[in-house]
């Protein structure tokens, strides 16, 4: 455990970063992360009480919602632009991801990809709970759970964005794919939707929430920051990587693993590669595209 | 044609009458059903309602009624109905006024449901049924998509192209393959719609399997912490005690 001594010498304070409390603090969201999120829980809350009610529309309390927010059209309507918020919500991270990674080869998002030490650290973790374990382990930036959370996201935009995109529109899609395709993402959009809105309830609630160790909340993701000494406890590794860093508390981490950099050089290579043959493909330059696009709005609408 | 009417009304009354009279007069015979009783023949009916109608309605609107055509109805699927068995609340003379007749009316699937039981079941379930029950007046009726009732013939009479007529009502563009989309109000299962079927299968496979992971973490970790409170907690007591 990292006493406050070795906080100060890490440096923490240094960058004065402080609680009103006068607390040290960690910065371990920057902005784009905590309006992503913010962006992501909005619209997901939206999209589950605008989605819901059409889910189970055997229900009298389904009918009653619906006739309140002003009809299913316009239930319909405020589920689409929730929608439309969440998949450009999703488009937003792959950029940030993108250049991040890609231009800036900052690699602390690399952390977030799974490894065998996860499922390691899953096991330790029931092993902890039923007492078969002398303690819990040891995490890095982002536990194992952090993770599950975050690749859900993925999987859940790619199966509920793209069955809902599919049965906004249905007859392009029938023009292209068989029609049972259709009558699939009918079945995915609904069914994984009550997993997503499930695992946010149980789980998600549970740690941000209502663990007794968090309760009322956990503002991390809000604020960004987290005290210097709750991120000692929930994340020691990558606690004793800051403090080795010696003053770097809102840094990423500083020197990448061996796995982060092959990572690294894979996303780049592919994001000079989209690059380059984007420019080839319109031999034109962003500025050109912009003025190009600017021309036909103008001829088009103007 | 009004006063055509009145005449036909007053021949099939006069007609019902001597029948009746008839029959009350024969020895031994038993009385004939009234026509309130849901026995009235398809003739009876088409007394006026084989020709189009104008009827003035409660708000003093007037609203026009299609004439039923005998032969092309005897054609089509519904042949050998009777009239009450699909609008059995008009048995009764004089009908029911519209705003009476409640979500009764030909092209509701409240009246259809009566024999297409796994039909309407299949309709409730489905994204159509979803509006109506949620009180969207553009959800779709049983009629808007088969068709006038009394001319309705067999869906699986239909060519592709008919079916796909149907849905481009609603859905401009539809073609055979969207009706593959919406085909039939049955459920998928595994000789059915095989892939939404096994898509879905696996979705709760997965969601039962994920959630029951959640709830065990969360119960497991609530468990340890209590069991870890206690413990302080003892010790805690327990030295307080030894001090004092």
């Amino acid at each position: 455990m990292a006493t406050e001594a070795s906080r100060r010498q890490a440096g923490v304070l240094a960058t004065g970063l402080r609680s009103p409390a006068g607390q040290a603090q960690v910065v371990r969201f920057d902005a784009h992360q905590r309006v992503q999120h913010l962006l992501m829980m909005s619209s997901f809350i939206v999209l589950a009480l605008t989605g819901l009610p059409q889910k189970f529309s055997d229900l009298g309390v389904s009918r009653w919602w619906v006739d309140s927010l002003g009809g299913l059209e316009m239930v319909r309507d405020i589920h689409h632009v929730a929608g439309f918020i969440m998949l450009a919500d999703c488009v937003y991270h792959l950029g940030y991801l993108f250049y991040r990674i890609g231009v800036q080869r900052r690699l602390g998002c690399l952390r977030m990809v799974p490894t065998f030490q996860d499922l390691r650290d899953g096991l330790q973790t029931v092993l902890y709970f039923l007492g078969l374990a002398p303690e819990k382990p040891k995490f890095d930036r982002f536990s194992y759970l952090e993770k599950f959370d975050y690749w859900a996201v993925f999987w859940g935009i790619a199966i509920i964005g793209g069955s809902g995109l599919a049965l906004m529109f249905p007859v392009a899609v029938t023009h292209l794919l068989p029609g049972q395709a259709v009558r699939v993402a009918l079945t995915l959009h609904g069914d994984e939707a009550i997993l997503a809105v499930g695992w946010i309830l149980v789980m998600h609630m549970f740690n941000v929430h209502l663990a007794p160790w968090v309760f009322p909340f956990n503002p991390a993701i809000f604020t960004g920051r987290l005290s210097a000494g709750r991120y000692a406890e929930d994340h020691p590794l990558e606690w004793a990587r800051l403090e080795a860093a010696g003053g770097a508390a809102q840094a990423p981490p500083t020197r990448p693993e061996p796995a982060d950099r092959r990572w690294a050089r894979a996303i780049a290579g592919v994001a000079r590669r989209v690059v380059a043959k984007g420019r080839a493909w319109a031999g034109l330059r962003p500025a050109a595209w912009a003025r190009k696009l600017i021309v036909l709005v103008r001829k088009r609408f103007v | 044609m009004a006063r055509g009417l009145k005449w036909r009304v007053c021949a099939a009354l006069a007609a019902v009458s001597a029948v009746w009279f008839i029959g009350l007069t024969s020895a031994g015979a038993e009385p004939p059903m009234p026509v309130a009783d849901g026995h009235a023949v398809n003739g009876l009916c088409l007394v006026c309602h084989g020709q189009e109608l104008t009827v003035r309605a409660s708000v003093g609107q007037e609203r026009t009624i299609d004439a039923v055509e005998l032969k092309a109805f005897n054609a089509a699927a519904h042949k050998g109905l009777e009239c009450v068995d699909c609008h059995p609340v008009q048995s009764a003379l004089p009908h029911l006024k519209p705003e009476g007749l409640g979500r009764l009316g030909a092209t509701d699937p409240v009246a259809c449901q009566e024999c297409h039981p796994d039909a309407y079941e299949g309709y409730r379930d489905g994204p159509h049924g979803t509006m109506a029950k949620l009180g969207d007046d553009r959800a779709p009726a049983c009629g808007d998509c088969h068709g006038n009732p009394h001319y309705v013939q067999l869906v699986r009479q239909w060519t592709e192209d008919d079916r796909a007529a149907a849905c481009a009502q609603c859905h401009s563009g539809a073609n055979t393959s969207f009706v593959e989309a919406s085909l039939g109000h049955k459920p998928p299962s595994a000789g059915f719609l095989s892939t939404p079927y096994f898509a879905g299968l696996f979705l709760m496979i997965l969601t039962a399997a994920t959630l029951a992971f959640g709830i065990i973490h969360v119960e497991l970790e609530m468990l340890r912490w209590l069991v870890r409170w206690w413990r302080s907690h003892s010790a805690r007591t327990a030295g307080d005690g030894h001090r004092s």
